[in-house]
């Protein structure tokens, strides 16, 4: 069991690295570029999940697919740190000065789906001033999001002790970053307008 | 100068008017009342004014948060014996409740008790209680927390008017347990229906609201949540939640929310708040343990389970309850690779005598056909609810060795029981499906209305909890007598253990009530 949650976790890892790899060799052909959508979004999935507002949303298609992502892992009992890390979520938001929604989506997804309900996340996205348009707090069936937690390398058994890292991504571009929490706020922010200004193009 | 007084005599019976409608118990707090309310529950001001408290002993003033009203004086203003004195208002204009062992002052008004809050001073000047903090506090915050003090003791509890009280369910209402959940309703809502055509409890109609589930692949569990979260109850009933019991016992206790009679087969470990009517899986372990017990002397018992969430700690519970007579060997084995040669070779090396069995019914057999091949040849025993189904499939050598636990019987039922079972479904027009989930429904739905009626005309959530604790000996008519306590939350302490009689067929040959009284 032990063996099998850390090589899953590996596993993903490692997925995460070789999927901008791939991608770099790329050309920008509209069939490579297709072919390479596919790819992640059967490695992301599709999977179901809710938003604050009980929207039904698919996880790559509706949440990853062409956009620029902040992703940060949540549990709305949690005393520690998660209120801390959607606090400075909040401060990168607010310096970075680019349009949520538009150029940037920020995504806080449930560790703890069996709790977390759609209304107790909009009301802890309430509580830390971002309940907005462009910044989904999503939750759903357990399976799926365990699901989507392992295949983004952060699921562990224990919520208490889950990950705080920052996962940000141009999803267009294929390039995944780790931020880990001790980057202060501005330091975030400039990796995100780094990763705004990335285009598929180049 | 007549019409003067006229006027006055006028307006001081509108103000007794006015006044006597709060006392039955109105629902609403004024907004001042909800600021004070505030203050005295978490020891803040809702205008984000400082308010900090300082205990006489100790130098530096703290926040009043970590020392609230509410920690010392309850809920209801009650106070905590004579450490910390009853402050609603009708006390502290009472003439006759201030009389301390050290001291003794007259009434309190706005004034003194201001004074009293910030510098720790009775009405007559003495000194009052050193545990008593000193509280700085602007007068804006002092005004409402007084305004609330006037009111304190006389609110409702959330679900409850001068009308109705609200009661809660948690239910599959879609998926293949829609079943079992909608027995259950119907049982709960036909008892509503007769008792509130009889007038409700002191004058209350009883409403429920059901939180369904199971109609998509979200937790059931979000269902408990969202009802608690929307709809204000008072109390919950019979919540079905299978292996959401743990979450719901967090949530029940987080919102101090009595639970009568949860729908669950394992778990007996609530907290305060829940009260189960009988026996789980976990008191039928502990009764087929104690029954093997001969002249005080426990045999070689093993426990044989499944490593499933909730059997390792209902094991090692059963053992360690007997451990002062006995030893009890635990076997646990993986789900779905259940080993019964290996688990019988190794039981009947150890000369084991009886066998407890958590199993499937399908493992039991196995494993009692693997045992006769070795001619090992243990007591046999098991919950129904795991082996019933196959326990005549059993090899007829273990006749007279076999055992089930039940936490209820036919013999349980009194005559009159059946009779209000029989004429509830004949009137509402329920059918006798999910006959066990109605059994369950219709007993926590008269435990419950029997508690509530014993919790006075106003109850609150902590009264009924008080009531459903002094219950001794209530019958339910079906089930065996309820009987609650503080720290006792498990209604029917024991359960029925009867051997099972192969050779005729029969399951009553031998039945006895193994009582787990502490």
């Amino acid at each position: 069991m032990e063996i099998r949650k850390i090589l899953s976790v590996a596993l993903a890892a490692l997925a995460l690295l070789s999927v901008p790899l791939m991608e770099a060799s790329a050309t920008a052909s509209d069939a490579e570029r297709a072919a390479a959508e596919a790819k992640a979004r059967e490695y992301f999935t599709n999977l179901e999940v809710i938003d604050q507002d009980g929207n039904r949303l698919r996880f790559y298609d509706d949440l990853l697919k062409d956009k620029v992502v902040a992703i940060n892992f949540i549990f709305t009992n949690c005393q520690g740190a998660c209120p801390l890390m959607t606090r400075q979520l909040t401060l990168v938001r607010d310096q970075l000065g680019a349009e949520i929604g538009k150029d940037i989506h920020f995504l806080s997804i449930s560790i703890d789906p069996v709790r977390d309900t759609p209304a107790a996340m909009k009301e802890f996205a309430k509580t830390h001033e971002a309940d907005q348009a462009g910044w989904r707090f999503v939750t759903g069936s357990p399976k799926n999001l365990t699901y989507i937690v392992q295949k983004l390398g952060q699921y562990t058994e224990d919520v208490e002790a889950h990950s705080t890292l920052l996962i940000a991504a141009n999803v267009r571009t294929a390039h995944w970053t780790k931020i880990p929490p001790n980057v202060p706020p501005n330091g975030i922010v400039e990796r995100l307008r780094m990763l705004i200004e990335e285009d598929a193009a180049e | 100068m007549t019409v003067n007084r006229l006027a006055g005599a006028t307006i001081t019976l509108l103000l007794s008017l006015l006044l006597a409608v709060p006392a039955s118990g109105a629902d609403d707090l004024s907004e001042a009342e909800a600021r004070g309310k505030h203050i005295y529950t978490r020891g803040e001001s809702t205008s984000g004014r400082v308010i900090s408290a300082e205990v006489k002993l100790s130098a530096a003033p703290a926040s009043a948060s970590i020392l609230p009203c509410l920690q010392c004086h309850g809920e209801r203003g009650e106070g905590i014996g004579e450490l910390s004195p009853a402050i609603d208002w009708r006390v502290l204009v009472d003439p006759a409740a201030h009389e301390h062992p050290e001291r003794r002052h007259g009434i309190f008004d706005e004034r003194s008790v201001a004074r009293a809050i910030r510098n720790g001073l009775d009405p007559a000047g003495n000194g009052l209680e050193p545990t008593m903090p000193r509280y700085r506090i602007a007068d804006e915050d002092m005004a409402d927390l007084i305004a609330y003090l006037k009111r304190i003791g006389t609110e409702l509890d959330p679900g409850i008017s001068a009308r109705s009280i609200r009661i809660g369910t948690v239910l599959p209402t879609a998926g293949p347990l829609a079943g079992i959940g909608s027995a259950i309703r119907q049982v709960i809502e036909a008892q509503f229906a007769d008792i509130n055509a009889a007038g409700g409890i002191h004058g209350r109609k009883l409403e429920l609201v059901v939180g369904g589930y199971g109609a998509d692949d979200t937790p059931a569990f979000w269902a408990a949540q969202d009802l608690v979260a929307r709809e204000p109850v008072f109390a919950l009933l019979s919540s079905f939640l299978p292996g959401f019991e743990p979450e719901t016992a967090e949530l029940v206790t987080e919102k101090q929310l009595p639970h009568v009679g949860p729908f669950a087969l394992l778990t007996n470990d609530g907290g305060r708040y829940e009260f189960f009517t009988q026996a789980s899986i976990v008191e039928q372990t502990h009764a087929l343990v104690e029954s093997t017990v001969a002249d005080g002397r426990l045999p070689r018992v093993a426990i044989v389970y499944p490593r499933v969430k909730g059997f390792e700690a209902l094991a090692d519970a059963a053992r360690d309850r007997v451990s002062a007579r006995g030893s009890v060997r635990n076997i646990p084995y993986e789900l779905n690779a259940f080993d019964a040669a290996g688990i019988a070779a190794g039981l009947a090396a150890a000369e084991t005598d009886a066998v407890v069995f958590l199993g499937s019914g399908t493992e039991f057999l196995e494993f009692a056909s693997v045992a006769e091949q070795r001619s090992f040849r243990p007591t046999l025993l098991a919950p129904a609810r795991f082996a019933e189904r196959v326990v005549f499939d059993l090899p007829g050598s273990f006749d007279g060795r076999v055992y089930l636990s039940y936490p209820a019987l036919p013999s349980d039922h009194s005559e009159s029981g059946v009779i209000d079972f029989e004429l509830l479904h004949h009137r509402h027009d329920i059918d006798y499906s999910n006959s066990l989930a109605q059994v369950a429904a219709f007993t926590a739905t008269r435990v419950l209305v029997d508690a509530l009626q014993r919790a006075g005309r106003s109850p609150s959530r902590a009264t009924l909890v008080s009531s459903l604790e002094a219950m001794r000996d209530f019958s339910p008519g079906l089930t065996p007598a309820v009987s609650f306590g503080p720290g006792q939350r498990i209604g029917a302490r024991g359960a029925h253990v009867l051997r099972v009689d192969l050779a005729e067929g029969r399951l009553d040959a031998e039945q006895r009530w193994i009582s787990l009284a502490p």
